[in-house]
């Protein structure tokens, strides 16, 4: 993969400079796609996973195995969230409680749609540390620590391809195959 | 000759398949998804390889007791029961002794470019997929289309499709690589049940 032009180590003020430069440019990304993977060795399961953030904070996320089996879409916001699995049709106001429920696991939905980009959800208290380009190394917001590992160039950005997120009782690997930055462009 | 006589030939006289794959997955709203392509090995009954190396590699092998599914970049496989897959894969599909009727209700589809279809609904309600649609010629498959529970679909075309050829034992079993985690799963979002 390729590494973000300054390679050099960077001093601690340099970093701080240079991750709210970075912080503030990805807060500046509104809608985005993400086609990607998770899993988690300890729970036993291995998902394709989509997610589509639009401008208007609603998102759409689809989790499944091989061949779409098992597939679980979840579509809403913040407050309301429809679930559609091979059970139906539910809404819920707690995703995170309604997966947990019905798969044995988790994931941390709320805080995705910023930790997915590589910066922590500006409206709550967060403990980030940087790496060596001042980029997210690792995080802990919302009872998660998340773990970055790998970065890709997109564009512009500096966007994470490889990172765990981790709560206590689910530990996940992450991992981002492809990026759209204009999903709403074109779509109906 | 109908798809359900495509489809007896098939379980009939039909030992190994080997063919290269195209798999295209879209939503209700007709948008993609995502789209992939591989190899496939059958060897009936019981075994096949499913290998796919775009957009990424993935493995998923049945040696006949179990299917085994590496990810090379989560360096992580999940392993489960064959028997258990039946209604998860289209190659544990095809690899079946039977004609399938005890655990499908079989329709004709009639024919479609030179293919016979078939379509396929699971008998108890709480499989993977609503239904499965194979298209079969002179005894192979050729098109496969499966239906899932949430008006999803992920269409499997198949070509330079070889029947009965001499198959590669090796290719037919998986021994996971040093340093991997091997994980009992359920195979998707669902895990095991204790």
């Amino acid at each position: 993969c390729s590494l973000s032009p300054q390679q050099r180590e960077l001093s601690s003020a340099e970093k701080g400079a240079a991750y709210a430069r970075h912080e503030a440019q990805i807060l500046g990304i509104e809608s985005f796609q993400v086609d990607g993977r998770a899993a988690s060795a300890e729970l036993g399961f291995r998902a394709d996973l989509h997610w589509l953030e639009r401008a208007d904070r609603h998102f759409e996320l689809r989790l499944a195995g091989p061949f779409g089996a098992g597939a679980v879409e979840l579509r809403g916001d913040a407050d309301l969230v429809e679930v559609r699995n091979s059970d139906g049709v539910q809404q819920t106001a707690d995703p995170e409680g309604w997966i947990r429920h019905r798969y044995g696991w988790t994931l941390p939905i709320s805080g995705l749609r910023y930790w997915a980009l590589g910066v922590p959800n500006p409206r709550i208290p967060s403990q980030p540390s940087l790496d060596a380009q001042g980029r997210l190394e690792t995080l802990i917001q919302n009872g998660w620590k998340l773990t970055y590992s790998e970065y890709r160039r997109e564009g512009e950005y500096d966007l994470p391809r490889r990172f765990e997120a981790d709560n206590g009782q689910v530990r996940l690997k992450l991992l981002i195959d492809r990026w759209n930055l204009q999903p709403e462009i074109g779509s109906p | 000759a109908g798809g359900a006589d495509e489809l007896k030939r098939f379980v009939n006289d039909t030992r190994t398949v080997s063919a290269k794959f195209t798999q295209i997955q879209t939503n209700e709203r007709g948008e993609k998804l995502a789209s992939s392509s591989g190899e496939m090995i059958l060897s009936r009954p019981g075994r096949f390889r499913w290998s796919y190396t775009q957009p990424y590699d993935q493995l998923m092998v049945c040696d006949g007791a179990k299917i085994w599914l590496y990810d090379p970049d989560l360096s992580q496989v999940t392993v489960r029961p064959a028997a258990e897959a039946l209604s998860g894969t289209p190659a544990a599909l095809l690899a079946q002794k039977s004609t399938l009727t005890d655990q499908f209700s079989i329709e004709e589809l009639g024919q479609r470019q030179g293919s016979e279809g078939v379509r396929l609904r699971p008998l108890n309600a709480d499989g993977d997929f609503e239904a499965i649609e194979l298209w079969l010629s002179r005894g192979a498959p050729d098109r496969m289309v499966f239906l899932d529970r949430i008006g999803n679909r992920t269409e499997v075309a198949f070509s330079q499709i070889q029947v009965n050829g001499k198959i590669d034992e090796t290719q037919l079993r998986f021994k996971p690589p040093k340093g991997v985690e091997v994980v009992e799963s359920g195979g998707g979002p669902q895990r095991t049940t204790e």
